[in-house]
């Protein structure tokens, strides 16, 4: 799957369940070779930045931590 | 008889809103027997009872309605369909008629939600030590993580993507539609809000999931709403009077999402809803251009907006236009949600497939009231739920 993808459509979520952290950009892009992706645009300096058919970039980043030290790690798209 | 045209006999509506002091079987009990008493009939002639509910679906609804309006023994279905519940209740009376199986009967849908915030969006656990669990092998939930899974979220990114495709829609076109039915429903006395809001008001009211602010969101709440469907035969028996108030059904459509690229990762509100609409004209002969008014699926200013276009009331892309130009306004060519929608007049989910069905109903009868769309012939009642399900339904004043 390609990495570059465009932002399809997108939310900036400022309500959500109390252990999710808001607001972030809720996004669904376009990957360059056609498949549909659910993710978040990570990066941004303000969610207001995230605009229709911007060019985005595959990146991953720890979204988590167990007690045992265990990181768990998440997709997400960044600014290409 | 089987293949007979089903009507509309009585139908009725609580005022949506909040009733903590009442039990649900009581709000169902109200509209059920005000929707019989609208078509002169009782619960003897019913031989048939459908009850939705989303929330309370396991719990008899249709059988504890019985111990309120009259244990007749008569066959009850339990329907629950996420937010088609309703009209899936209602179809299911439409098909029993039509199978022949039945000469009248009672549809009722109904919801107490009170005050219940986000309907969905599971918290991110923080487990202290991550174990894989599930068939997805998953140590974490996923909501805020990978994109939202809240409804105010995936339906503005619905209508964002709508918005990447077509030009001219953008946050002053999805506030407009809040606008438009807010105000419309400063005319329905059956609308849990009544208040008119100016588009600054709405543009800036804190914001749910961008675009959508919180005036641009349908509230949660309680109520219910009940039709009385008859056949063509049985209607033919009753006084001329009754027949004169009767709504012909002339398309009753339920379906469910297609394969579609994307749509495992997001739901697709569209497809199912242009695949309904398609065949609901298909079936009555009746196209959008005869329409005089439709209550369509308002959960959210942003699924408005692609509705106009899904439905076929605007030109393909042109739903920003379409707004614009004030053509769903209650004054305009093609009135939209005269009853203030699910954004004002509320959406407890169960009723709300139902209570569609009575707002044209009462429209094409001529008995709206304030809110009536004068000289009123033809409406289209259109839900979707998530899941996906969504219903349309044609109705036509009689001849």
């Amino acid at each position: 799957m390609a990495n570059r993808a465009v932002l399809k459509a997108f939310s900036i979520v400022h309500r959500a369940a109390p252990t999710v952290e808001v607001p972030f950009v809720s996004a669904i892009v376009e990957t360059n070779d056609g498949t549909t992706v659910r993710s978040n645009v990570v990066g941004l300096d303000d969610p207001a930045e995230a605009k229709l058919g911007m060019a985005l970039e595959l990146t991953t980043y720890v979204c988590g931590t167990d007690d045992d030290g265990t990181e768990c790690v998440a997709f997400g798209y960044t600014r290409a | 008889m089987s293949g007979e045209t089903v009507w509309v006999l009585g139908a009725s509506m609580t005022r949506f809103g909040r009733y903590p002091e009442l039990d649900t079987v009581d709000l169902a009990a109200q509209a059920s027997l005000e929707a019989m008493s609208d078509g002169g009939v009782t619960i003897h002639d019913m031989d048939v009872l459908a009850a939705g509910t989303l929330y309370q679906a396991s719990t008899g609804m249709g059988q504890r309605l019985q111990k309120q309006i009259g244990q007749t023994g008569i066959p009850v279905y339990n329907v629950s369909n996420a937010c088609a519940t309703g009209a899936t209740a209602l179809r299911t009376v439409y098909l029993s008629i039509r199978a022949g199986e039945a000469d009248m009967g009672l549809a009722v849908g109904v919801e107490q939600m009170g005050k219940m915030g986000l309907l969905a969006g599971a918290s991110k656990e923080e487990r202290r030590v991550y174990e894989p669990s599930g068939r997805y092998g998953a140590v974490m939930g996923v909501d805020g993580v990978l994109g939202t899974e809240t409804m105010p979220g995936v339906f503005a990114q619905a209508g964002m993507q709508y918005a990447y495709e077509n030009d001219g829609v953008g946050f002053e076109q999805f506030a407009r539609v809040a606008f438009k039915n807010h105000q419309h429903s400063t005319l329905n006395p059956l609308a849990q809000y009544q208040k008119e809001f100016s588009m600054e008001e709405i543009m800036e009211a804190p914001l749910q999931s961008y675009p959508n602010t919180l005036l641009m969101c349908c509230p949660t709440g309680d109520g219910a709403a009940a039709v009385v469907l008859v056949s063509e035969e049985r209607l033919r028996s009753l006084p001329t009077e009754v027949q004169r108030r009767a709504v012909k059904v002339s398309a009753s459509v339920l379906t469910s999402d297609p394969y579609v690229e994307g749509g495992q990762v997001q739901p697709d509100v569209n497809t199912l809803t242009r695949n309904a609409a398609t065949k609901a004209y298909e079936l009555s002969g009746i196209g959008p251009e005869d329409l005089d008014l439709v209550e369509l699926h308002d959960c959210f200013a942003t699924a408005e907006l692609i509705h106009y276009d899904n439905l076929g009331l605007c030109e393909r892309g042109g739903a920003g236009d379409f707004i614009d130009s004030g053509a769903p306004f209650r004054g305009g060519t093609m009135p939209v949600n005269v009853s203030g929608g699910l954004i004002s007049k509320g959406h407890p989910i169960g009723a709300t497939g139902v209570a569609n069905v009575f707002e044209v109903t009462t429209h094409l009868r001529g008995e709206a009231g304030d809110r009536q769309i004068e000289g009123a012939k033809v409406g289209l009642a259109h839900v979707i739920g998530l899941g996906s399900s969504c219903g349309v339904h044609i109705l036509e004043k009689a001849a």
